[in-house]
């Protein structure tokens, strides 16, 4: 069986000359939950922005068997779901249903299907009762809750999570990562909470300055304590 | 950091929150353009116009100091008209003060509007109205981004302040234009990233909504009744010569 998400030799610079991947491979399996661990700068966030095609690449991303060119981004979006870092990009819409929406009207659901999804993700992060509000007027957390209801509300086959736990107070860190735990998705998380990782994910990948330095199973990466220490990842 | 929202009592139990937003949106407009249509010499109907305002008041259940206060801001501008209006009319000066009620009154319907309407219908209303799509989504990342950027700017001034101690007022000017620089291109780098997150939930450039207005038996008594009240006036003021 072919895997979930193929990216071969990925390669990417940004205008400014700074290259951000140098020939990433990766395989991701449906159903694993693959944490991107790396030093600031390594090139996390950019390769999640890679994987429903919003910055074009070099070589290339196989998603679900569909190589993502500009023809196949509409499906690609739809299969990919990404959850930015900060809530205050994620929600731009003047209310929690409009922003919670925003996907499915994009895909050109009906609105019976598109009034269904909004209450089914939003009842998924435990947020209903706050559909009508607008997002301003919610706390940091409920609006970390809010942001993973407007992608879930897609119907993704992937999760493409971009620090999610930052910022959080640590009771609604836990309820994030009891939340995630509960989804069953395939999910991709670029984190430098180690902790997260450790409950969350069964593979790790190690990226720096650009390049893939390891991939493997969460437990064995995470407790060879040398090669976190190489990274810059834990303390000697 | 707390922030006053323009629909802040959109959510109150009152009479006019119930209301179709296309029909008050209209019903306000009207208010503004006959209050301004009213002749000088008829000066005599604006205190209709102000008993219609009162009694909405009273229907919303918004706070009649909120509504003043907020009306407060564009004072400034309405006297600056009233003002000029005074060269032109100075034979007749207690016509600055009618044309400074009759914006005031314009106003006042305005801001009634806005706290009592829910911001996110009060687009979609405008949207259903016809107004260009492109300008309704202008308005709407105004008004979300309007609160985040503020709250940008007041973290930076009290950063500056806890590292500012006396200095002159030109020192201050120049740190506030580098403040307001600096705010500048973090929203224009804000705006790249959102309109990422944009992409990357399907958008294509085209703006979809769902149609979710239904009529109700209310919102057309309150358009009958508008109506109804309007032309009252107006033929009150033609007849009472």
């Amino acid at each position: 069986m072919s895997p979930l998400i193929e990216i071969k030799e990925l390669s990417y610079t940004y205008p400014d000359g700074n290259l951000a991947l140098e020939n990433v491979s990766l395989d991701v399996e449906e159903g694993d939950c693959v944490g991107l661990i790396g030093p600031n700068g390594a090139g996390k966030s950019t390769l999640l922005l890679h994987l429903n095609g919003i910055l074009p690449g070099q070589n290339h991303i196989l998603i679900d068997g569909l190589e993502v060119t500009p023809d196949t981004i509409r499906q690609v979006r739809e299969k990919v779901a990404l959850v930015f870092q900060d809530p205050e990009h994620q929600l731009f819409m003047p209310s929690v249903y409009d922003d919670v929406a925003f996907g499915p009207i994009n895909m050109g659901w009906s609105k019976d299907k598109v009034n269904w999804q909004v209450d089914l993700a939003l009842q998924e992060v435990d947020m209903l009762p706050v559909k009508f509000r607008s997002s301003h007027h919610l706390s940091f957390g409920e609006k970390k809750r809010i942001s993973l209801a407007t992608v879930l509300s897609m119907k993704p086959k992937i999760l493409a999570l971009d620090e999610p736990s930052s910022n959080l107070d640590p009771k609604h860190r836990w309820e994030l990562i009891d939340l995630l735990k509960n989804l069953n998705i395939t999910k991709l998380i670029a984190t430098h909470d180690l902790e997260l990782v450790g409950i969350l994910c069964n593979k790790v990948a190690i990226l720096n300055r650009g390049r893939l330095k390891a991939f493997g199973p969460a437990a064995e990466i995470l407790s060879n304590k040398d090669l976190l220490v190489s990274y810059d990842l834990a303390k000697q | 950091m707390k922030h006053h929202f323009a629909d802040e009592y959109s959510q109150v139990n009152g009479i006019l929150q119930k209301i179709d937003p296309r029909f008050k949106i209209i019903a306000a407009l009207l208010f503004v353009i006959l209050v301004n249509l009213t002749p000088l010499t008829k000066a005599f109907s604006l205190i209709f116009y102000a008993f219609i305002l009162i009694l909405c008041v009273l229907l919303t259940k918004v706070p009649p100091g909120r509504i003043v206060r907020k009306s407060l801001a564009s004072l400034p501008l309405i006297l600056i008209f009233a003002l000029f209006s005074l060269f032109y009319h100075r034979s007749q000066p207690w016509f600055s003060l009618l044309i400074l009620a009759k914006a005031y009154l314009s106003i006042l319907a305005m801001i009634l509007l806005i706290s009592s309407t829910s911001f996110s219908y009060f687009l979609k209303a405008l949207q259903k109205l016809k107004i260009p799509v492109i300008l309704v989504m202008i308005f709407s990342f105004m008004y979300r981004y309007l609160f985040v950027i503020t709250d940008e700017l007041m973290s930076i001034r009290m950063a500056k302040d806890s590292r500012t101690v006396g200095g002159t007022a030109w020192f201050h000017t120049k740190v506030l234009a580098n403040i307001i620089g600096v705010v500048f291109i973090s929203s224009y780098e804000r705006s790249e990233r959102i309109y990422k997150a944009m992409l990357s939930r399907g958008f294509d450039g085209t703006i979809r909504t769902l149609d979710d207005f239904s009529l109700k038996n209310r919102d057309y008594i309150f358009g009958f009744s508008a109506l109804s009240i309007f032309v009252l006036i107006k033929i009150l003021e033609y007849s009472l010569r």
